[in-house]
Order: structure tokens, then C-alpha cells, then sequence
């Protein structure tokens, strides 16, 4: 068992500090690095509009079952 | 391992449900189906408890178990090891959005006679971030165009169109529709061919054709590759309706809702301003019921995730949805 605080210190450190948004704690979070291909994972279908279109944080209704790939 | 503790990763939630608990990874969008014994154990407070201490809490009857789990969720990076617990704190429990409408759905049939660039306005000046615009009946391309055109420069980030299909219907007006307004999403609905048009290959913009239909009874679909995990929709989910907050609905005789499938009218938008309605506290009451509260939802594992605009009953001091899923926990 290896105590990996060190690891991620920058979880220690961005809480510390109420003056920091938690738009950089999320950051902080997001890159790590491994991959993980475990089929115990079920991947989810993110929202997102496609092309010049901003992604969005949750669609709006799901009136048709259209996949991304359809 | 006396003086060890486990940690999930702040972005990391156990969420519990009736037959199976799952983890959501809010920063990956992906979630991992665990047994309801192992969300129990992950529900103590893990910056109080060492390893040992848990073990010791369950009489040592599940010590290997606890062991093995641990270690897969550290090597699948939803958690990890530390000795000093105390700095990792959990993110604040709040949701903030500026916008006075998140969304907005409106209809519009053969009969309709509200003024749909108007509509545009409004829901630009109330900051609304999404908005459908469902189609029943064919309809004249170039009076689409000229209504969007409001959708320059506004508020809207994404607009899905659903247009219906008529044999006469012009793929170029499409194409040029899309061109024009680079946030609207058009989906042709009662196709008789299934297909997609390219938009643009660089930014992977398409025109969808599907046989589905799309009509004034059309339910919502719910199923889990549809579910949506992010920060915000879990966050907003845990405080609030995560259909229902914050949007408001247009049905095709003008009607002002909460959603086109509700009952309950608040006016008309050929009478009132979509802001006068939005204020009233009667329509902005199912804002706050959140999944939690209702009976079916709450001890569902996807509540966090599941975007519903069904209406919701109370019976017996209890709410329901009136159009819930089929899924079976
Ligand atoms: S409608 Fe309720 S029970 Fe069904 S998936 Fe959504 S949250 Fe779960």
C-alpha cells in the first residue's frame, strides 16, 4: 500500500486556498494521466452540440434515441 | 496499514441505488456499478476511519474484500492512500448558474400563431443556454430561416431543430439553415429514409433524417446511454429538478409551461412576457423538487444523472412522477 499523498498534492494544496475558483480544482482533478480501458467501466454518452457548438453540461429533453454514431 | 486511509478522488461520488450502487467519475463522465455493501463502506466517513478502523467497524468479516476493493478503485484512479487525511476536503455541495432560463422547448404546428422571433428575444434576454424547437408538421423552410435569425449573436448556446419530413422538403434549405446559424442542430423526424448530410467535415456538423417521430405525445426516452454525468448536473440534480429547473416551455397554441407535457398553464405568450411568468413562485415550484424526493427516483443509482421533464404528483404527501422510466433496479 503506497501512500500517494505526495502524488497528489495539488488536491492539498487548492483547497487551502478559498481564493482559488473550483473551476482550477476541477482542472487539477482532470489530468490524470492513466488510461483505463477496464471493461467494469461503462462509458457514458457525454451531451455535447457538434461542430462551432459549445458543449453543454446536460441536453435539454431526450425526446429521440439517436446515438452519435446513427 | 494501522495508519493508512483511503480516499475516493473529490470528482469521485458513490452514489447508492436498490439492487446495485454505482461511482461517478464527474471528471471522466463514466461510472462503475459497485455492490450496495461496498457504497456502505465507502459512505463512513473516510477522513476519520483508517483502513483498519473500517475493517473493525464490519467485525473483520469483510477485511479482504475491503482490501481488494480499495486497491482496485486506487488503480483505476477513483481513489487513493494517504496518511494525513485532513487537507483533502470534499467540494462544496452547491450548484450556481447566472441564467435566469437554462432551457426552453417550444412547439409549433400547422395552427400555431405566436410570434416565434419574438419567443427568440425573450428567452436571449433571460440568458436561456438550450432550446428545442419541435416541428410537428411540415412547414415552410424559408419562414425558419428568417424566424432564427434572432439566433444571431444571442444567448443560445445550442439549438436543436426538429423539422418534419415532407417529400418537398429542400435538403439545400437545410444545409443552408445550418451554415447560417452555427448553433442550431436540425434532426429530420418521420423520414422515410434513414441518413445523414454533412455539414462540415471539419467541424463534424451533420443534418440528421430518422423514421422516429416526433409529435405532441412523443415521451422522453430513459435510458443510461442517454444520462448525462458532469459537475453541474450533479450538483444541480442534488438541489434542484435537473429537467425542470429553470426552463419554460411554449406549446403550439402558445401555452406557457413548465414542459409541453404538463397540464398546468401559466399564460400565453400572446398575452404575457415570458419573464412575468417565470417569477410567479406556482410555476417555479417543481424548480425544487429534486430526484431525491421522489418516490422510485430516490433510490435509483442513475438520480443524479437521468435529465427528466416528467410532471410530478403528490399523493399522500408523497411526489411521483407522472412518466417514469420502464427501468427495472
Ligand atoms: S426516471 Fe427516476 S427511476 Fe428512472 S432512471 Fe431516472 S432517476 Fe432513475
Amino acid at each position: 500500500m503506497i501512500d500517494d499523498s505526495e502524488k497528489y498534492k495539488d488536491l492539498i494544496s487548492i483547497p487551502e486556498h478559498p481564493s482559488i475558483s473550483y473551476d482550477l480544482h476541477k482542472i487539477s482533478i482532470s489530468h490524470q494521466s492513466k488510461k483505463n480501458n477496464s471493461k467494469r467501466f461503462i462509458y457514458m454518452k457525454k451531451y455535447r452540440g457538434e461542430g462551432s457548438i459549445l458543449d453543454f453540461y446536460k441536453p435539454n429533453s431526450n425526446i429521440l434515441s439517436i446515438k452519435e454514431n446513427d | 496499514m494501522t495508519n493508512t486511509y483511503f480516499l475516493l478522488f473529490p470528482s469521485c461520488v458513490p452514489v447508492n441505488g436498490t439492487k446495485v450502487s454505482i461511482i461517478m467519475d464527474l471528471d471522466k463522465g463514466t461510472y462503475l456499478e459497485i455492490p450496495n455493501l461496498l457504497h456502505d463502506i465507502l459512505s463512513i466517513d473516510l477522513q476519520r476511519f483508517t483502513i483498519h478502523e473500517i475493517m473493525k467497524k464490519f467485525d473483520h468479516q469483510y477485511d479482504q474484500g475491503i482490501k481488494e476493493y480499495f486497491q482496485f478503485l486506487v488503480d483505476n484512479q477513483y481513489g487513493f492512500y494517504t496518511k494525513d487525511p485532513k487537507p483533502f476536503r470534499k467540494p462544496e455541495d452547491i450548484f450556481y448558474s447566472p441564467y435566469k432560463i437554462i432551457s426552453s422547448v417550444l412547439a409549433i404546428n400547422t395552427t400555431t400563431n405566436y410570434d416565434l422571433p419574438e419567443v427568440l428575444k425573450q428567452l436571449d434576454r433571460l440568458s436561456c443556454q438550450l432550446l428545442q424547437i419541435r416541428i410537428y408538421d411540415p412547414y415552410d423552410m424559408d419562414k425558419l430561416f428568417n424566424s432564427l435569425s434572432p439566433l444571431k449573436g444571442s444567448s443560445i448556446k445550442i439549438c436543436e431543430v426538429y423539422v418534419c419530413y415532407y417529400s418537398l422538403i429542400s435538403e439545400e434549405q437545410l444545409i443552408t439553415i445550418c451554415k447560417e446559424y452555427p448553433n442550431v442542430i436540425i434532426v429530420v423526424h418521420t423520414s422515410k429514409e434513414k441518413k445523414q448530410i454533412n455539414i462540415s467535415d471539419e467541424f463534424n456538423k451533420k443534418i440528421v433524417f430518422t423514421g422516429e417521430q416526433v409529435h405532441a405525445n412523443t415521451k422522453e426516452v430513459y435510458d443510461p446511454s442517454l444520462f448525462t454525468i458532469s459537475h453541474s448536473m450533479y450538483y444541480e440534480s442534488r438541489h434542484f429538478n435537473s429537467g425542470l429547473h429553470r426552463k419554460v416551455c411554449i406549446d403550439t397554441d402558445g401555452s406557457i409551461k413548465n414542459y409541453l407535457s404538463h397540464t398546468k398553464v401559466y399564460g400565453n405568450i400572446k398575452e404575457n412576457k415570458i419573464s412575468e411568468i417565470i417569477t410567479k413562485p406556482k410555476f417555479q415550484e417543481r424548480y425544487f423538487i429534486t430526484n431525491d424526493q421522489i418516490e422510485k427516483c430516490k433510490s435509483c443509482q442513475f438520480r443524479y444523472m437521468c435529465v427528466s421533464n416528467s410532471d410530478i404528483i403528490k399523493k399522500n404527501g408523497k411526489y411521483f412522477k407522472k412518466h417514469t422510466c420502464n427501468m427495472d433496479f
